[in-house]
């Protein structure tokens, strides 16, 4: 059973006169699927740092674009409203494994750790500790500006601030991360 | 970037573009799994919780628990159903009241009342202390203890080794709540695990290696002397480290209904790193009467033929959860998890195991399910096996080898959110 709290819900999808028919529905997640997962469970990777819990936000991100299929009317959302839910889908992550660690659990082994063996070049796995240890909002503008190639108005729709606060959050996030790369070289 | 040299910028964006690019291409499109299937959309009631969800996710291939175990047939001839019961005497089967504690800081502790929901009273942890953050109940089920950490400053990380003060909470017969009473025992820190013992005359503590202490250790204290018993694990293995990394992490250690015998969990790990090869996890029975020293040399090993348990494990088919041992030592409650293709196609099962041989003896209940939203949890289980309190799902209730009967409603409410995620982290004695 499950410690942890309830989740942010994702972005209510438009409401539509019409349902589409269930294969033509199933065609379009389809679609998504093949279009966005690898993307998207990358982008979570960047965030919740291993693997497993970044397929696992995704999968439930598709799960909800099941549920809320029905209420869909422009396919074009419905990139964003997956790359919404997974921003969620990693902060749920990263608020249960505080309460892990509370109780000392061993975290999940995060691709930039010591421990994994995946990522090549020690500059890139401190440049991605660092980012780890930052602000939750800081490290998700980064990773939508510097990953994922977002704009600035892109990401605060995304994570529903305005374009100031965007760019005075990259602003602090780039200014930390060289104050700290500054001191490890 | 103002006030800041544009030039040391570019060169951290960069920096960033290159790490994340090279982080991110860890993961290839071979490596995805399937699309999950449209039926899970009308299933969405629980999710996993997030530090678990890895461990789930690492078992993508089927592993054939309950065929390699051999207990297909148990479980086909001993169906665990939902049928009616009167429920006054299946409560009647389980503790009267239970404690919990919330996960958020500050909310303190209920202790409620199983059959109906109703909240007996909220206790705030006395200052300094700011937030429980351990809760064990004694087989009277109206003794508790409780521990209280300080309290942490928002969206700060748990510092590796806060004191855990201990306190003592009974409920009188008539449901009234006492007063909290400090318990004679040090603050202890890397607690990884508490029981009370059955008669409530005693406190198990496990420590995980913290300040200078290089090993894991397990100690038991008198409550009413606080007189100390020490037991230390001659090596690198960890005591509750597995445990506290499932969701009924509160039950990391158990007491036989002898007041002397402890089931606990040693994870074996070295300095390089969890052990490979073996069993990552076992389960061991502390006699508590001996008198302290090597835990290796006062316990006895239980076997776990053909299966692993532990959040490390090596295959793909394994004991989910904290097991709990029958209050008369002769059977093993443990929740199975398997995966089975196509991907996050779940099995859970809850299984009784003999205690001497390791072989399955029954089923309490079997799930399969196209999604883990469902998954059960092995809250409590009284002294012979034939009942327990588990969750399906959000829905907690009492098992028995016929039935499931549902908590009430009030109960549901105060323990879990409709989602399936728990309020509270609820403790029975």
């Amino acid at each position: 059973m499950t410690v942890h709290g309830a989740d942010t819900p994702g972005p209510q999808l438009p409401a539509v006169p019409r349902r589409a028919s269930t294969s033509a529905a199933d065609q379009l997640v389809e679609d998504l699927y093949r279009g966005h997962a690898l993307r998207l469970t990358r982008m979570a990777l960047l965030l919740v740092g291993d693997q497993a819990s970044a397929e696992d936000v995704v999968q439930e991100a598709f799960v909800g674009l099941y549920r809320g299929l029905g209420r869909l009317s422009d396919p074009g959302r419905a990139a964003g409203y997956l790359r919404v839910s997974v921003l969620n889908g990693c902060r749920s992550v990263l608020r249960a494994r505080k309460r892990a660690r509370l109780r000392r659990a061993e975290p999940a082994v995060a691709v930039w750790s010591a421990e994994s063996a995946v990522l090549a070049g020690e500059e890139r796995r401190a440049v991605l500790q660092a980012v780890a240890r930052l602000p939750r909002r800081q490290r998700e503008v980064l990773v939508l500006r510097y990953y994922f190639g977002l704009t600035d108005p892109e990401i605060a729709a995304d994570l529903g601030v305005s374009r100031g606060t965007v760019a005075s959050t990259a602003s602090r996030a780039l200014a930390a991360l060289a104050a700290k790369t500054g001191e490890q070289a | 970037m103002k006030g800041l040299e544009e030039a040391p910028m570019r060169a951290v964006e960069e920096q960033l573009r290159d790490a994340f690019s090279a982080a991110a291409d860890t993961i290839t499109a071979q490596h995805l799994p399937g699309l999950p299937a449209p039926a899970r959309r009308i299933r969405m009631t629980r999710r996993w919780p997030g530090w678990l969800a890895p461990v789930a996710a690492a078992a993508t291939v089927a592993g054939v628990i309950i065929a390699s175990l051999g207990i297909s047939g148990v479980i086909l001839g001993r169906p665990a159903g939902t049928g009616p019961a009167s429920s006054s005497r299946v409560f009647a089967e389980v503790p009267r009241y239970f404690v919990a504690t919330s996960e958020i800081p500050g909310r303190g502790a209920v202790v409620g009342a199983t059959a109906t929901g109703a909240v007996l009273g909220r206790i705030a942890p006395p200052e300094p202390s700011q937030d429980f953050t351990w809760e064990a109940a004694a087989g009277d089920g109206r003794t508790f203890v409780l521990g209280a950490s300080p309290k942490l400053s928002r969206g700060a990380e748990p510092p590796a080794d806060q004191p855990v003060k201990f306190y003592r909470l009974v409920v009188g017969r008539s449901g009234q709540l006492g007063q909290l009473a400090p318990l004679p025992i040090p603050a202890e820190t890397g607690v990884s695990g508490l029981a009370v013992s059955p008669d409530g005359g005693k406190l198990a503590v496990s420590l995980l290696p913290a300040h200078r202490q290089a090993v894991s250790r397990i100690q038991v204290f008198s409550l009413a002397t606080g007189g100390q018993r020490e037991w230390v694990w001659p090596g690198p293995g960890t005591i509750g480290q597995a445990a506290t990394s499932f969701p009924n992490a509160n039950i990391s250690l158990q007491w036989e209904a002898d007041n002397r015998t402890l089931m606990f969990e040693v994870t074996m790990r070295t300095s390089a790193g969890w052990a490979s090869g073996g069993v990552p996890s076992q389960l061991y029975l502390l006699d508590t009467a001996t008198s302290g020293g090597s835990l290796l040399a006062s316990s006895t090993r239980i076997p776990l033929p053909d299966t692993e348990f532990g959040a490390h494990h090596s295959r793909q088919q394994y004991i989910f959860g904290m097991p709990f041992v029958t209050g008369d030592g002769s059977k093993l409650v443990a929740l199975f998890y398997r995966q089975a293709p196509p991907p996050k196609v779940n099995v859970f099962t809850i299984t009784e195991f003999s205690m001497r041989t390791g072989k399955p003896i029954g089923a309490l209940y079997r799930l399969r399910s196209g999604t883990d939203l469902n998954s059960p949890g092995v809250w409590w289980v009284n002294t012979s096996g034939n009942a327990a309190i588990l969750a399906r799902g959000p829905v907690f209730g009492v098992q028995t080898p016929t039935t499931f009967t549902p908590l009430p409603p009030a109960a549901q409410r105060l323990l879990a959110r409709p989602d399936g995620s728990l309020h509270l982290l609820p403790a029975w004695g």
